[in-house]
């Protein structure tokens, strides 16, 4: 199974999504900031990264350009897991180099299958 | 007088002198007497004409004879100018004189010159003026004996005289006039020479400047604005071009008051189009520029408070979003037993925590919308829509919701409504708010339908049931055709005061249907607005009791000569991904041929994209998971040979199932090429059916009508059964045993069971066992839905064999929808075991 980085602030949408993965035998890495999700990522290179995009501090689209610079990082692919869903929104947050965007509130089923999709082609 | 005596000699020489002084005198009398141009008219000292010339006669038209000794010239004089006269020289004179021939002599009998202008009175009654002199005739002793009054005849001098005062008067008159335009305009005027020196003002000149017109005439115009170099650049402007308009210039008054004033001028020409100067008009702008400095600043403010408006809609969106994924995300899998089991009355609360998470989204959703529509960020992405598929789009969408309360849905269009070019997206939400609304409102078990039509222009608004009804205008546009599309339902209806609240956010009439019928009360208000949007209007019927029906009028918009592909390079992505719904991407330039395809593809429980394009079809693939891609051959730029080439080098990519449709279908090359299936255009639903079950592709959705068995003991949970999978399933095989399921599932071959456990004799176990040793039923998928507590040796035991387990305190129809998707697509489900 996968090892997978989840950058989120909000401690209950972490652990909603921490079940999510655990549930299908994944195990999790978390960071709350962006700066140490950039850390954790360069030190664990997980198989995919979900990234909220709101973060105190670094903002998730500053972080996804940092680990597309980096020749470690740059090949992780990055799920967009955000409540950030006006127009423009996603078309702004894949442009960044998320590979898949994902709006908050989720739904579990769809959340499973982008995640199994994304681990699938990578 | 004594006469002297004189001497005979000195009388002869006097004779002599005295003749030739007579013969002068004569000659000379004679000259004037004579002369026609003269009237030369004598009297004796009472003024009984004496002598009357040739010129009296032609000018006045009586014969000598006719007057002498008969008359004074007073009678051919008009009497009451004679009067007149006789009155003024009374005053001058300080003595009375009669009016009459005294009147007209007195100066000259007193020894005073006396040259007057008369009106002679002809014989024949005409008149004419004359200037007359008059002089005294004495004899040698001084002594008066008559008068001569020498006339002439002054009528051409006199009609110049009345032209030229006439011309005088019509001078004053235009020169009146013309001051008058001056004065009365609302600007200040101004004439300037052409070195800009003022040569006249009007009073609002005066006024502006604070000088008065004496003292402006002759100065330089430039002295009165605050910027003397751009006002003589101004006169030097109309000197070069002819004319300058809204120039702004600031006047400056003698007080120094400022006025902004818009300054034009032209140049002004005599007749032989010398320049004469410069006419100039200085308007008032103070008002207009603090105006539009007021308008400016609105705007601004304007502009600021809907960026706020969009920034707080934006935030409220994202704080929202925040805490609901938790709560929906917690509910879902709570609720779907993915963290263990519950208790039912546990379940139910957590269903219920759910679908108000749902509930409050869809409130956000609609409020963003809204609040879009409002602010007029929310624009009309036009183009041609095939009106029929949108309404079947609508209905399938509706279908589920119209099940659950047994509700017949009905199309009745009329087949040559053909396509309309307007918002897909925006109908299709007008089609579904009303239907969903409709279906809401409905009497269980009752129909609702979907009426559409074209009308004129002037049929707009037109209501038709005779139940009390609501309109709302047309705005005024160019369109003379228009869609009409009513939903009319059997339910609840609406009272005439209720009508007055529709079509109002956050109106659902009362609070207490509000708690009955779920919405948020934002739809209605939706579908006017966006009604609006296109140009169009609503209206609804209703009778309490006996249902309501809406109608959506959109304006037909000629669809002729647009580009029947995909407007935008960048195809607009399906903001809701249905979960569970596998995407198929079909490349396809023809509009009306992906349509198609798409309208097929949905039926077969696919979300499709559409891409024009081969170069938009990559981008789209790569950006989406895509579950199979549909392919035309014939493409504009890179073809669909060269596009399955590419496709089939992405690692990524290179597994999706590419079914070509195509006028030239080469299947040789096509399956060279990695093609999953070759088919040649026109394709049938059946072609596109069999190609996907031959691909092990999702074969079948809900509207493909399923076999379905269903095996429970109990009647009742069976009839349960059966009226969920009312729209889902053509034919509902109904077995109340084990044995009766082996037994129908053997002879009728169903797409799928769904199987209760706990039977009599031959349990849901056994029938399990059963088909799945047999060939002929292995393949059956089974649904199991149990009000045992499935233990983990139940699942162990039924691993492998079943699709998914539910239990049925737990029955939740999209679930239940889900996992029939699931099982026909032999996918495994998450969290199921």
């Amino acid at each position: 199974m996968a090892r997978v980085l989840i950058v989120e602030d909000n401690p209950a949408n972490m652990k909603l999504a921490m079940f999510l993965l655990e549930s299908v035998g994944h195990s999790v890495l978390c960071a709350t900031t962006a700066e140490f999700g950039l850390t954790l990522a360069r030190a664990e290179v997980p198989n995919l990264i979900l990234m909220d995009i709101q973060l105190p501090g670094m903002d998730g689209l500053e972080a996804i350009a940092l680990l597309k610079q980096d020749n470690e990082t740059c090949a992780i692919p990055v799920i967009a897991l955000t409540a950030l869903a006006m127009k423009g929104d996603e078309e702004r947050i894949r442009a960044a180099g998320c590979a898949d965007y994902i709006a908050k509130p989720i739904r579990y089923q769809e959340f499973q299958t982008t995640v199994a999709n994304r681990l699938a082609a990578a | 007088m004594p006469v002297t005596q004189k001497a005979p000699r000195e009388d002869a020489d006097l004779e002599v002198r005295r003749a030739e002084a007579l013969v002068r005198t004569g000659a000379l009398q004679s000259a004037i007497f004579n002369s026609a141009n003269f009237s030369s008219i004598a009297t004796d000292a009472k003024g009984v004409i004496q002598i009357f010339n040739v010129g009296a006669e032609r000018m006045l038209g009586y014969t000598a004879a006719e007057v002498v000794n008969k008359i004074t010239p007073a009678d051919i004089s008009d009497p009451q100018e004679v009067i007149a006269r006789a009155q003024a020289l009374s005053v001058e004179l300080g003595t009375p004189i009669t009016p009459g021939f005294e009147a007209l002599v007195f100066k000259a009998s007193r020894g005073i010159e006396d040259i007057y202008e008369l009106t002679y009175i002809r014989k024949d009654r005409s008149r004419f003026p004359a200037v007359v002199s008059v002089t005294a005739l004495r004899d040698a002793q001084g002594v008066i004996i008559g008068f001569l009054l020498i006339g002439t005849d002054n009528t051409a001098r006199k009609q110049v005289e009345e032209e030229r005062t006439k011309l005088d008067q019509r001078l004053r008159d235009q020169h009146f006039y013309t001051r008058s335009l001056v004065e009365s305009n609302i600007d200040a005027l101004m004439t300037t020479d052409p070195r800009g020196i003022i040569t006249d003002v009007n009073k609002q000149t005066e006024a502006l400047t604070g000088c008065t017109r004496d003292e402006l005439i002759g100065a330089p115009f430039k002295n009165y604005f605050t910027d003397q170099s751009r006002a003589e650049a101004a006169i030097n402007r109309v000197l070069s071009e002819g004319r300058v308009t809204n120039y702004e210039l600031t006047a400056r008054a003698r007080d120094g008051a400022l006025t902004v004033v818009s300054y034009n001028a032209t140049t002004f020409h005599d007749r032989d189009r010398r320049l004469q100067g410069v006419f100039a008009a200085a308007r008032d702008v103070t008002e207009l520029k603090s105006f539009e400095r007021t308008l400016q600043q609105k705007n601004i403010e304007l502009q600021d408070a809907s960026r706020m408006k969009s920034e707080f809609l934006a935030n409220m969106s994202h704080e929202l979003r925040t805490p609901l994924n938790a709560i929906m995300g917690f509910s879902e899998v709570l609720r779907d037993g993915l963290v263990g089991e519950m208790t039912e009355k546990q379940r139910g609360f957590i269903g219920d925590i759910f679908s108000s998470g749902k509930h409050l989204l869809a409130l956000i959703n609609d409020i963003l919308d809204l609040s879009k529509i409002e602010a007029g960020k929310m624009t009309l992405d036009l183009e041609p829509v095939e009106v029929s598929s949108l309404f079947v789009n609508s209905l399938a969408i509706i279908r589920e919701k119209a099940a659950e309360r047994r509700i017949r849905l009905r199309i009745d269009a009329a087949d040559e409504l053909g396509a309309i070019k307007a918002d897909p997206r925006k109908v299709k939400q007008i089609v579904y708010n009303l239907l969903s609304n409709a279906v809401k409102f409905a009497v269980e078990g009752s129909e609702v339908t979907l009426h559409a039509s074209r009308v004129a222009r002037d049929e707009v608004g037109t209501l038709r049931t005779g139940w009390a009804g609501r309109r709302f205008p047309l705005v005024d546009n160019e369109f003379t055709e228009f869609l009409k599309i009513s939903v009319s339902d059997t339910g609840i209806g609406i009272s005439p005061e209720g009508l007055v609240h529709l079509f109002k956010p956050f109106s659902q009439i009362d609070s207490g249907l509000a708690r009955k019928f779920e919405g948020t009360g934002l739809g209605l208000a939706m579908v006017k607005l966006l009604a609006e949007l296109h140009g169009g209007t609503v209206a609804l019927e209703s009778a309490v009791g006996q249902g309501s029906c809406f109608t959506v009028w959109l304006p037909l918009r000629p669809t002729d000569s647009e580009p029947i592909a995909h407007p935008k390079d960048e195809p607009a992505l399906p903001s809701e991904v249905r979960s569970g719904a596998a995407t198929a991407l079909v490349v396809e330039d023809d509009f009306k041929s992906a349509e198609l395809i798409r309208v097929q593809l949905e039926a077969q429980g696919f979300q499709v994209l559409h891409a024009a394009n081969a170069e938009t079809a990559l981008k789209l693939a790569a950006l989406r998971p895509v579950s199979l891609i549909t392919l035309d051959i014939m493409l504009p730029n890179m073809d669909g040979w060269e596009f399955l080439e590419r496709i089939k080098r992405v690692p990524e990519l290179a597994h999706i199932p590419v079914l070509i449709i195509s006028i030239v279908a080469d299947r040789n090359k096509g399956f060279a090429l990695g093609a999953a299936a070759v088919m040649q255009k026109p394709i049938s639903r059946q072609d596109l059916f069999d190609s996907l079950i031959e691909l092990g592709l999702f074969p079948r959705s809900p509207d493909t009508k399923l076999k379905v068995l269903v095996a429970d003991d109990d009647p009742k949970s069976v009839e349960l059964i059966a009226v969920r999978l009312k729209d889902l399933a053509s034919t509902v095989l109904r077995a109340y045993g084990g044995r009766e399921a082996i037994e129908l599932a053997r002879a009728e071959r169903p797409d799928v069971i769904v199987l209760d456990l706990m039977m009599p004799e031959i349990t849901g176990f056994d029938v399990v066992d059963e088909l799945s040793a047999h060939t002929e039923t292995t393949g059956i998928p089974i649904l199991i839905v149990t009000a045992k507590h499935v233990s983990a040796e139940d699942r162990k035991r039924l691993n492998g064999h079943v699709s998914t387990i539910m239990e049925k305190a737990g029955f939740d129809r999209d679930r239940f929808k889900a996992e029939i998707h699931r099982a026909m697509a032999g996918r495994p489900v998450v969290g199921a075991t």
